[in-house]
């Protein structure tokens, strides 16, 4: 992949700062890559909108500051892809919903103005599936997403676009939003990298919420390094939100070249089923060889209650769900139809047009589980196992292990409508990445290898609020990883 | 447990959700198989586990004290229509059939 934006952010930093590339240069390859990206049938539809020409203010800012030789921002001219439920103010935020078709936020996230602070472009923003409610990214009211790998399979999702615009090479980073896996399952799709920090370490601020105690906002990079940079920009306590963690934020790179000797590696059994695809066991095995070949001590750890994760997680989200998005009634945001005669009508009549399948069906299961009578059955309960599976994970942790390995996905990238038919089996591409949702834990995923040309990541999961050590195992597995040359890219 | 029709008929008003008649037959079916699967946890002894979110985890509170916290564009930047201090809404014709003097 010849293109300038296919570089890491250090690629690129080193580019500008030595006077090679300019940030204009950056911009325009960035807008032909989209542009490529949309031409090539059938199109890749990364982007639900793009800044484009309105950016060239800002370039212009950039390559005179290098030009006078001044200090800039750690992001300065790299343009930087948002996922399209994270507000801003010069672009939309459609959530992927045609309820919020043409909706512009009055106010930024908190996200976005930290990017901007630290000089990025904010190129656009990318496709995901409604209201971030998908595994696929085809339940987006903008039409699917493609894998670039193979474009009659999906990029995963919710953060399809934000994976498929990085694994192109059309932007060196991309900011997604995991409620339960929507970074980390992407980016195993997609062969790139995807960080779900630890609930709290990164502000919800103007992130659209889904579900609210399990959301949270991480990058998707190509590197390891990239998504260490990345989350020592947005993280931070925000008095904007309140589950933010007033905790200091460290440089998350410190130890990235610290290598994995003495450190202690859980491997969950729970986590590798006798059905699990025997091309993933196996790249798994060799990831966690690897691992013990660099001086991990690797254990078998237990789990136990793994098996209740994705009742427990959709309970708990489709709840939250269906309370957050009471506020898209046909009034306040977006699509009104014309002809409803009553206000109970106007929000029946707008909410029925605007929300597509599986929002309608979680929102359903979310109000039914939050009823009268069914309270303490459906969501109390799922709230309870909730508590279960934090307290292993607080277990194996009390135990001395500094880090779990799974694999990310049970399976590689599957085909276009293959699973919209069957929620249930939808659901379940969740089932490795949803407990640290849950449990709150910082998980990344990277890429470990590839099945018949199809990328396949591996999941670590850490302490709260112990992205250093996360980054550090990640880092170490990474190169390693590396030393094999990959065959192709898309 | 099971969930049926009239269930979903009753949930949908509650959730001020339209809902054509394939889609009332599709979630009908779709609901059932979820909650279905969702019946693994019911076999699960709970007594001991206090429900998350209730305990150590929940959300600090700050002082509720008035800031000066303003918005970055006044509210009638952000508006359609702006009229006296108020959103001006579309009128809704049942008001028209109950003669109220709404404006618009």
């Amino acid at each position: 992949m010849s293109r300038l934006t296919a570089g890491t952010i250090g690629e690129l930093r080193d580019g500008l700062r030595s006077g090679r590339v300019r940030a204009a240069d950056l911009l325009e390859a960035a807008l032909e890559g989209i542009a490529d990206s949309e031409a090539e049938q059938p199109a890749l539809n990364a982007f639900i909108s793009v800044a484009g020409e309105r950016l060239a203010e800002q370039v212009d800012a950039v390559d005179r500051a290098l030009g006078a030789g001044e200090e800039l921002g750690s992001l300065a001219g790299i343009p930087v892809a948002i996922k399209d439920n994270i507000c801003t103010r010069e672009l939309p935020t459609t959530c992927g919903s045609r309820i919020l078709e043409g909706y512009v936020s009055p106010y930024e996230a908190a996200v976005a103005r930290k990017l901007r602070a630290a000089g990025a472009l904010i190129l656009g923003k990318t496709n995901l599936d409604e209201f971030s409610m998908g595994s696929s990214t085809e339940n987006s009211g903008f039409g699917p997403t493609r894998n670039p790998w193979d474009r009659m399979r999906v990029p995963g999702g919710s953060s399809g676009g934000s994976a498929a615009a990085v694994a192109a090479g059309l932007v060196p980073v991309a900011l997604g939003s995991d409620t339960g896996g929507s970074i980390r399952q992407p980016a195993s799709f997609c062969g790139v990298v995807g960080l779900k920090p630890t609930y709290g370490r990164v502000s919800r601020y103007g992130l659209v919420a889904f579900a609210s105690s399990l959301d949270q906002i991480g990058p998707l990079t190509r590197t390891v390094e990239d998504a260490a940079l990345m989350l020592s920009v947005i993280a931070g306590v925000d008095r904007f939100d309140s589950t933010s963690a007033d905790l200091p934020v460290p440089d998350f790179g410190e130890r990235l070249d610290a290598g994995v000797d003495g450190l202690a590696v859980g491997v969950p059994r729970e986590y590798f089923p006798d059905d699990l695809d025997d091309g993933i066991a196996s790249l798994c095995r060799s990831a966690v060889e690897r691992l013990a070949g660099m001086g991990a001590e690797v254990r078998e750890i237990s789990l136990p209650h793994t098996e209740y994760a994705i009742p427990a997680y959709y309970l708990v989200a489709m709840a939250e769900a269906s309370s957050n998005l009471a506020r898209y009634d046909g009034v306040r945001y977006g699509l009104r139809v014309p002809s409803a005669s009553s206000t109970m009508a106007v929000y029946r009549e707008a909410r029925g047009a605007g929300f597509g399948a599986e929002v309608k069906r979680r929102i359903m299961l979310g109000t039914y589980s939050l009823s009268a009578g069914y309270y303490d059955e459906y969501y109390g309960r799922g709230q309870r196992v909730r508590r279960l599976i934090a307290r292993d994970f607080d277990n194996v942790f009390a135990q001395g292990i500094d880090a779990v390995f799974t694999p990310t996905a049970p399976t590689v990238a599957f085909r276009l409508g293959e699973r919209v038919d069957d929620p249930v089996e939808m659901y379940l591409s969740d089932v490795f990445t949803v407990t640290a949702n849950l449990a709150r834990l910082p998980a990344i995923s990277i890429p470990i290898g590839r099945i018949e040309g199809l990328p396949v990541g591996g999941q670590l999961l850490a302490r709260h609020f112990d992205e250093t050590t996360l980054l550090q195992v990640a880092s170490t597995l990474e190169r390693s990883i590396a030393a094999d040359p990959l065959d192709r890219e898309p | 447990m099971t969930i049926e029709r009239k269930d979903l008929e009753r949930i949908a008003e509650l959730a001020r959700l339209r809902l054509s008649e394939p889609e009332l037959v599709r979630l009908t079916a779709d609901c059932q198989a979820i909650l279905a699967y969702f019946e693994a946890i019911r076999g699960l002894d709970l007594t001991q586990a206090t429900p998350a979110g209730t305990l150590e985890q929940e959300a600090p509170m700050r002082e509720d004290r008035v800031g000066s916290d303003s918005l970055e564009r006044p509210p009638e930047q952000m508006a359609p229509a702006w009229r006296e201090g108020y959103f001006v809404l579309p009128r809704l014709p049942a008001m028209d059939a109950e003669g109220e003097g709404a404006e618009e």
